[in-house]
């Protein structure tokens, strides 16, 4: 079920309906929301449901254990099983083919050539997502920040809760654990702002990222050798507007639908190419993958507390491994080292404290787009072709209409708006009675519907 | 939790029940409400999405009672500003470099 469906609208305004008319019964109403988050979920192939239930319940069990163990290392043992548990269930389902087809591969080249059983594996929407919420909720117990008193519904609900289930926010069971123990008591100003979210999510997906995958960035990138290098740098840019904007809008409407039915997700985007350094960057972009990736995998390597070299090691390896956590392909691993080869260099240059400026902020958005060729290209082979194709200066537009044009610096000025403009607007709202907030709602939305194309692709990060 | 004052204080929950009773009355008036009104400007979306179903007994009775609705709608002059807006958007996606490029003034030409 995609967000900017008809589909999901009535979806969501029966689960809305149904989890306030059950609001004196927190028990039955979690219960009931953890059942529509399965419909949500098995909506694409009731089949994915299984293993939804199977890690969820996997999870808890491992939880229990932790809370029961007394010792330390009893502990410390039931925390290393369940991550080796959920990392094996995400390798066996988004890595096992490239593994194998990688090893294939070079014994075939040493002249070892065996059979290999390669299976035909599907990939469930939204596993590397709740895979490391399932991480987050037995390292949390280990370190005796989630309630131990937390029960199976609770774990189910926190693991497949369906706002952020197959694309984020990744949610911490420590945030999110704690606000199921009683009913929510609604926020008005969080109701409008999740309002907002939704109309402002469903304008960053429909209308600009979608029209500008479709009018420029797909054609280009899947052949940059007919474009010239206007089209090829807009197709740049337009990419990571789209990609942008595509994955914050998803979070917008998942933070939205959450603040509806009383619960509270981090902000997972802020404004991220006002960055001026590649630090920056990452305390802008993606918040909650990247802090997970420092609470859990940085951190726990050693941090910056070993040294220059393990400080850059570990840097290194936690965006290799955040690269390969986006997909299991060579452009991905590429993209996350060159991420932790920015982050190191700017770190041994001491350039992430250094002052703000123009030139650093165009120097880390390039730098930022390179990595972006790398994520959006199918093979090295195509980002090198792409990158190769820069150099036809003599090639007339093809791709790029002052629409398409407009709609790229569009999707760019965003990042000049206020930081914090959505919040200011949602307590204005907030103050309006509510035929006047559902005008201007309507009228917002009747814009978005207006102005988007028929059918929409679905988020860039259901792949993941 | 990592702070965050703005959301912090926009996420303050209503301090008794009869707040939260109040709040959550106000949000569903505005989503029923907003969902009357967009049935009325935007009868058109639900048709579209009726029509892109696969053509079976229950979809088709939806997708033809959506339609005559639409047609009301439509009589009622109501599915007017979505169609404004949408021709407006549509001649901008047409727009090409060439349609934008300043025209040289019959003095330009005669001087070269």
């Amino acid at each position: 079920m995609l967000f900017p469906t008809f589909v999901f609208a009535v979806f969501f305004l029966i689960v809305f309906t149904v989890a306030w008319g059950l609001e004196r019964e927190n028990g039955r109403r979690k219960a009931f929301l953890l059942a529509a988050s399965y419909v949500f979920y098995g909506w694409w192939d009731w089949r994915f449901c299984a293993l939804l239930f199977a890690s969820s319940v996997l999870n808890w069990m491992i939880g229990r254990a932790i809370a029961v163990t007394p010792g330390n290392a009893g502990r410390t043992a039931w925390m290393v099983i369940g991550v080796i548990a959920n990392l094996i269930i995400l390798g066996l389902f988004k890595y096992y083919g490239f593994f194998l087809e990688n090893v294939s591969g070079l014994l075939s080249d040493l002249g070892l050539e065996r059979d290999y059983l390669f299976l035909q594996i599907i990939l469930p929407v939204g596993i590397s997502f709740y895979t490391f919420q399932g991480i987050s909720y037995i390292v949390d117990m280990k370190r005796g920040r989630a309630p131990a008193e937390a029960g199976l519904v609770d774990v189910m609900l926190y693991i497949s809760f369906f706002p952020q289930l197959v694309a984020g926010p990744i949610v911490r069971a420590a945030d999110f654990l704690p606000q199921l123990r009683a009913t929510p008591r609604l926020s008005r100003q969080a109701a409008a702002l999740g309002l907002l979210l939704i109309v402002w999510g469903l304008f960053k997906k429909t209308v600009i990222a979608a029209e500008i995958a479709e009018g420029l960035v797909d054609p280009v990138f899947f052949d940059p050798s007919a474009y010239g290098s206007v089209d090829l740098l807009f197709a740049t840019y337009g990419y990571a507007v789209q990609i942008y904007c595509d994955f914050s809008a998803y979070s917008d409407i998942a933070i939205g639908c959450a603040a509806l039915l009383g619960y509270r997700f981090q902000r997972n985007f802020d404004q991220p190419y006002r960055a001026c350094s590649f630090q920056e960057f990452w305390r802008r972009w993606h918040i909650s993958l990247s802090t997970w990736l420092r609470d859990y995998l940085y951190i726990p390597l050693g941090g910056s507390k070993g040294g220059t070299f393990s400080t850059y090691r570990n840097l290194f390896v936690t965006m290799l491994l955040g690269g390969l956590w986006h997909g299991a392909a060579w452009t991905f691993i590429a993209w996350g080292a060159l991420h932790g080869a920015a982050l190191a260099i700017e770190r041994a240059l001491g350039l992430a404290r250094s002052r703000r400026s123009l030139i650093s902020l165009i120097l880390v958005f390039h730098v930022v787009c390179l990595g972006w060729i790398l994520f959006r290209s199918p093979d090295f082979a195509g980002a090198a072709a792409y990158l190769a194709s820069f150099v036809r200066f003599d090639q007339p537009l093809e791709a790029l209409t002052p629409f398409l044009a407009g709609l790229t610096v569009l999707g760019l000025a965003l990042h000049a708006l206020p930081s914090r403009g959505i919040e200011a607007a949602a307590r204005a709202l907030a103050r309006l009675p509510s035929v006047a907030t559902a005008a201007i709602l309507t009228g917002l939305f009747l814009i978005v519907e207006a102005l988007r194309p028929e059918g929409v692709a679905p988020f860039i990060y259901f792949q993941f | 939790m990592r702070p965050d004052p703005e959301r912090d204080a926009i996420y303050a929950p209503a301090v008794d029940d009869i707040r939260h009773a109040r709040n959550r009355i106000w949000t569903g008036r505005c989503l029923v409400l907003g969902a009357l009104l967009m049935a009325m400007f935007n009868a058109e979306g639900v048709v579209r999405w009726a029509a892109s179903q696969p053509p079976v007994w229950a979809v088709e009775t939806v997708r033809l009672t959506l339609q005559t609705w639409e047609d009301r709608m439509d009589q009622a002059g109501l599915t007017a500003p979505r169609q404004l807006i949408g021709e407006r958007y549509e001649a901008l996606k047409r727009l090409q470099w060439a349609d934008i490029e300043p025209e040289t003034s019959e003095d330009e030409t005669r001087s070269r």
